[in-house]
């Protein structure tokens, strides 16, 4: 059942309640104010009677008075009452009786008291009061009647009016409450279709809710988790972009050394070829697993790395860390005929020094690929920045932001002819990564290209 | 014999030398280019190419913008890359080339499609020559030093075959396949006897080869 139609249910339930509480309690009340009103009148009339006639007869009746006389005088003075509701007897003598009922049969009465019943006469309610008067020896019963038929009808269309009345509150407040419930938890039905729409991938939507109440709060809390859902939603979109992105790079950077080693195979197995053609083969497939060796190896650290979030930094001295990149690069630079200059203005650095120690080799080399022999490669470290530059062939500006791609070569034919996998800027922003910082390239065409390492955390 | 010249425009050495050396055992005339610029430069001085193999990712010029150049001197064009998405091999056929081959590829497929883009062409050589046997494809004819020697239909399609691939080892199964047809049930048996036959009635026996496990080469 929807909450809705529950909410209302019990709602008109209780105003059900409520109401018919109240009508019974009125109904009770009038009706039995009514009736005491009857009772309470009849009784002092008939009191009232009975103390004149009581008085009249004391007057005239005396002991030697007879008995015939007495009745007659007693008939008399109920006559003079003129009250047609009236009824004398004389134990079963009936003196006076205007009306057709015998009040004795339903009120046999006791001496000295004043009592009264509600009787139902041939479909009639009738209110009988009576009392006992001696007079001379001789007991009397005088009655009197009311007809109460109208009190108890009168409440009975009372009952009927307050059930109309009641059904008809019960059927007005059952349509607001409708109303208003429906209203109050139009929110409700708002953030369940929206709930729907997320549900069904539609990440983008929010709910608009102005109420402050608890659903206004649910609907914010709904907001902050469909914003949850989204941002990571497009986390993994954009990550799965990058993946294929990587894959087809590295499909594309698989191929290249594959061609060359199946050409070579095929070749070595079909093909007429001289001792000297046969070696050089054979030389140039050990060349392209070499290439690929070193392609997977590079691959497995890039990967290594992506995977650890943070590694353990120690504090350490820079001129530890310059000492090893030197003696790392000083044969590769001397093959080149290029030279190294560092100006080491820092003290200490929170690192891990091998892998610093890589990120940098990975920087001097790209420098020095990028360099003419004889030129210089300046490594400048400096408050929280070691920057490596070189006065090599610049890079152009619309390269400068894929850099740090996988596989992304500024020149792809110089870079193959040099050895590289298009690798190092992926690894050395991995490394930057974990160590807090940030790779900056500052370069232009025929001037050199200066890498800054960022440290964001270093004062 | 004038021998079919082919223009290999291909940036990575390696790749380049081992088209070279089959295009060139095989009996072609092959010219190694590394550089898009360069592959222009040379064919508006030398326009006299069969055929162009182009590399799709070129430094100086990439191979479809190489195309027009091949195109405008009449030189068809079979693209050779490693750029498998379906994108690049529309655009390369859209454009006008007469093949397209994805690296890694087999050296046999690049003979073959080779040999049926300069057949499509007209540029076949209609001339084989091996030593001193001479095989003419039109008149479906051998000499061996001038006379005229008698092959049955398969001998000559056998021959035709190894001579085409020249220096180049057949299987036994491929040149069943090519010279007895797809549906042929035969055994390699048959390629053996027929072999044998080539062998003896043109004193091939050294240069038809048998090599272990591969099949025959003929060399020349």
């Amino acid at each position: 059942m929807k909450l809705w139609i529950k909410v209302s249910l019990v709602a008109v339930i209780m105003v059900a309640a409520a109401v018919s509480i109240c009508n019974l309690f009125l109904l009770v009340g009038a009706g039995r104010s009514n009736l005491n009103y009857a009772i309470n009148s009849t009784v002092s009339a008939q009191k009232t009677n009975a103390a004149y006639w009581m008085n009249a007869m004391a007057e005239e009746i005396k002991a030697e008075t007879g008995a015939a006389t007495a009745r007659s005088l007693a008939r008399y003075f109920v006559a003079q009452l003129a009250d047609e509701n009236i009824v004398l007897n004389a134990g079963t003598d009936s003196i006076y009786n205007a009306t057709c009922i015998e009040p004795a049969d339903y009120l046999p009465l006791a001496e000295g008291k004043r009592q009264y019943i509600i009787a139902d006469v041939a479909g009639k309610s009738m209110l009988m009061v009576g009392s006992q008067i001696a007079i001379q020896g001789t007991i009397y019963s005088l009655y009197m009647m009311q007809d109460v038929t109208s009190i108890y009808a009168d409440i009975t269309e009372m009952a009927y009016r307050f059930s109309w009345i009641s059904f008809a509150i019960m059927f007005i407040a059952g349509l607001v409450e409708l109303l208003l419930v429906r209203k109050l938890l139009k929110p409700i039905k708002t953030l369940k279709e929206n709930t729907s729409l997320i549900a069904a991938g539609v990440y983008d939507r929010r709910i608009r809710i102005a109420e402050q109440d608890e659903i206004g709060e649910l609907a914010e809390d709904f907001n902050s988790m469909a914003d949850a859902v989204e941002r990571r939603v497009e986390e993994l979109k954009e990550e799965a972009a990058r993946r294929t992105l990587f894959m087809s790079a590295l499909t594309h950077e698989l191929k290249t050394p594959m061609t060359s080693i199946k050409g070579n195979a095929q070749t070595l197995l079909v093909t007429r070829m001289e001792e000297e053609e046969r070696e050089q083969a054979l030389m140039q497939i050990d060349a392209d697993c070499t290439r690929v060796e070193k392609l997977s190896q590079k691959l497995m650290h890039l990967i290594v790395l992506k995977q650890s979030g943070e590694i353990a930094l120690k504090e350490q001295k820079t001129s530890e860390l310059f000492a090893m990149v030197e003696a790392a690069c000083q044969t590769q630079l001397k093959n080149r005929g290029l030279s190294l200059t560092i100006r080491n203005q820092m003290d200490t650095l929170s690192m891990d020094l091998d892998l610093l120690c890589a990120l940098l080799l990975n920087l001097i080399d790209n420098a020095g690929k990028a360099s003419a022999p004889g030129q210089t490669i300046e490594i400048l470290a400096a408050s929280n920045v070691i920057s490596v530059t070189d006065w090599g062939g610049g890079i152009p500006e619309s390269a400068l932001p894929q850099l740090t791609q996988p596989f992304y070569r500024v020149d792809k034919a110089r870079s193959r002819k040099q050895g590289g996998i298009g690798l190092g800027l992926a690894l050395a922003e991995e490394i930057a990564r974990l160590h807090r910082a940030r790779l900056a390239f500052e370069s232009e065409v025929g001037k050199g290209t200066t890498v800054k390492v960022v440290f964001e955390n270093e004062a | 014999m004038a021998r079919n010249r082919i223009l290999v425009v291909e940036d990575d050495e390696a790749i380049s030398r081992i088209i070279t050396k089959n295009l060139i055992s095989t009996g072609y005339a092959a010219v190694p280019v590394y550089d898009g610029c360069k592959a222009a430069e040379l064919v508006q001085m030398d326009a006299d190419f069969d055929l162009a193999l182009l590399d799709v990712m070129l430094p100086g010029m990439d191979g479809f913008a190489l195309l027009a150049y091949m195109k405008h001197h009449g030189i068809p064009v079979i693209y050779l890359t490693a750029k498998s998405d379906i994108d690049s091999k529309l655009q390369g056929l859209r454009d006008g080339a007469e093949d397209y081959i994805v690296k890694p590829f087999e050296v046999l497929e690049l003979l073959v499609r080779i040999e049926k883009v300069l057949e499509r062409t007209g540029k076949m050589q209609q001339t084989l020559e091996i030593g001193d046997i001479t095989i003419n494809l039109m008149e479906r004819s051998v000499r061996k030093n001038g006379a005229e020697i008698l092959l049955k239909p398969m001998e000559f399609n056998l021959l035709v075959m190894l001579a085409k691939n020249k220096n180049i080892a057949l299987s036994r199964e491929r040149l069943l396949h090519g010279v007895w047809g797809v549906d042929y049930a035969g055994e390699t048996r048959t390629v053996d006897v027929h072999v044998g036959q080539l062998r003896k009635k043109l004193g091939l026996t050294e240069k038809i080869k048998t090599i272990s496990k591969m099949g025959y080469r003929l060399e020349d």
